[in-house]
């Protein structure tokens, strides 16, 4: 469970406004929320402080049990293989095959070579891009790609999948392709937040809509649509 | 352990995306551990030299005419005493002559046998001293001419003065030299580490995003300096190795004097502390550029 208890995060060379401020939100376990709002409302500021890079200027994130605020820089790492990363440029790595950038999210948790060659072209299969392993990623369309960086993004097994913008580089159908996936791996118990723009898909999912606005929260609506900010 | 070839095979990639840095850093590592060695060479063989010298020359004291057997003994004795000596050898007169006629009438045994009983070396009676530190050679002659019954003393440190001073001026200007150029070859190597990190900026946020540790996120930067290090140790090593013999060779042959004097140490003794101290400093050089990078380039 992810907990944000009255947050306020303000950045040091922030003259304005907070970036968030009085800021709650419970996300329970296996639950599928879009958090969705401006530029500016505080989306990123959640992600980073969801992933330990930023902390709290005041109040607690808490995951699991865990304040993340707290967490000695050492177990950092640790505590972040809980989640995977969706982003909207993809981010894969430019000279590595899809099967290389998945193989590389294993490596980089130090999994074993066989474990490895079992569980990324089962990943693969899973988000239909095992024909595909061996292309790289400037040979691959923009739905494909992510497709491979969300494979890259659950092969470790994550409690926590956050996406932010998925779909914000990708065609209607690719977006839906997407959003399919999303939430094939929900089905599954993975808990999926996407932070996100894209009306059409959060009008599609009927999920619960979380809007923020100025660093906090105007509306949370379960089986929301885009239309709730 | 189990991700150690993926952290040498970036580090490898890190070398050849920014190649021109990495062959100057290269290349002033090879000239610093080359001057290293060349210089480690020199001091080790004069350091030989003058062990040797200290070995083998002593100071020679000679006595009073009609100072008796006994008188001379004793003084030897007081002599030997001294903290500062390590051994005394005695020589008397009458070896003397005979030392003096196996070097100067070689092969005209026949004219020395007209000084029959009447030797021509009577009052040349002497200790040869051997000082366990050649530095203290000065003072120790002064303490000895002032000893009562003691005629000449000789001190013979013009050679031993003049390698030890030789051996200090090495030592200096090659300490100078090499801190100049290690600083020099840290920044480099810390250059290039800056480069590799600045192009991997993306990576090494979905590393970090990943649950990358800091070693697996630092470990191929590190290995990057260590590898442009050994390398840069690796090249000079082996100049050196096959150099030294015909270096040794032709200043024999120019200097056959001192050649007759002092022994060149054998190549293997001289590598034998050439070859850790080399790969060690080199290691430290490479190490210390990444460490430099890393901690004002990487966050993690």
């Amino acid at each position: 469970m992810i907990e944000f208890r009255n947050v306020e995060k303000r950045y040091d060379d922030q003259t304005a406004g907070a970036a968030l401020t009085d800021f709650n939100l419970t996300i329970g376990d296996g639950e599928f929320v879009f958090i969705i709002g401006e530029s500016g409302a505080g989306k990123s500021t959640l992600l980073r402080l969801l992933m330990g890079e930023e902390k709290p200027t005041k109040g607690s994130v808490v995951v699991d049990g865990v304040n993340v605020g707290r967490i000695q820089p050492a177990k950092l790492p640790y505590y972040r293989r809980h989640f995977g990363m969706v982003y909207q440029d993809f981010r894969l790595l430019k000279d590595y095959t899809v099967y290389e950038n998945v193989a590389f999210a294993q490596r980089v948790v130090n999994a074993s070579p066989q474990g490895m060659k079992r569980r990324v072209p089962k990943i693969l299969e899973k988000v239909g891009m095992a024909d595909k392993a061996d292309s790289l990623p400037a040979q691959l369309s923009g739905g494909e790609q992510q497709r491979a960086a969300i494979a890259r993004a659950v092969v470790n097994g994550p409690l926590y999948l956050l996406a932010d913008e998925p779909t914000g580089n990708l065609d209607p159908a690719g977006s839906r392709e997407v959003l399919s996936l999303l939430e094939e791996i929900n089905r599954g118990g993975t808990t999926v937040i996407v932070v996100t723009h894209d009306a059409p898909i959060v009008d599609k999912a009927r999920k619960r809509v979380v809007t923020l606005r100025e660093g906090s929260v105007v509306s949370d609506v379960e089986e929301g649509g885009y239309d709730n900010a | 352990m189990r991700n150690l070839p993926y952290m040498i095979s970036q580090s490898f990639k890190g070398i050849r995306k920014h190649l021109g840095t990495s062959l100057f850093s290269l290349a002033i590592m090879v000239f610093t551990i080359f001057l290293f060695d060349g210089a480690a060479a020199i001091l080790l063989n004069l350091g030989n030299f003058v062990k040797e010298a200290e070995e083998n020359v002593g100071i020679t004291v000679f006595f009073r005419e009609g100072l008796s057997e006994q008188d001379i003994k004793a003084l030897g004795e007081q002599i030997s005493a001294s903290p500062e000596v390590r051994r005394v050898k005695y020589t008397s007169a009458e070896e003397a002559w005979e030392n003096y006629k196996k070097i100067y009438f070689a092969g005209n045994e026949k004219l020395a046998e007209g000084f029959a009983d009447n030797n021509p070396l009577a009052n040349s009676a002497s200790y040869e001293i051997f000082l366990e530190d050649m530095s203290g050679q000065k003072m120790f002659a002064v303490w000895l001419e002032g000893l009562p019954g003691v005629r000449k003393v000789n001190v013979s440190n013009a050679v031993t003065g003049a390698l030890q001073n030789a051996s200090s001026l090495i030592r200096i200007g090659t300490v100078v030299i090499l801190a100049v150029l290690v600083v020099v070859a840290v920044v480099l190597i810390a250059n290039g580490i800056a480069m590799t990190i600045s192009q991997r900026q993306e990576q090494i946020h979905i590393m970090r995003y990943m649950g990358a540790t800091n070693g697996f996120i630092r470990g191929p930067f590190l290995i990057e300096g260590a590898l442009i290090g050994l390398l840069g140790a690796l090249i000079p090593l082996l100049i050196t190795w096959f150099g030294y013999p015909p270096v040794v060779e032709g200043i024999r042959n120019k200097y056959v004097n001192l050649a007759n004097i002092f022994a060149f140490l054998p190549r293997q003794k001289v590598f034998a502390v050439i070859i850790p101290v080399s790969l060690a400093l080199s290691l430290g050089i490479g190490l210390a550029g990444s460490a430099f990078s890393i901690k004002k380039h990487l966050k993690v």
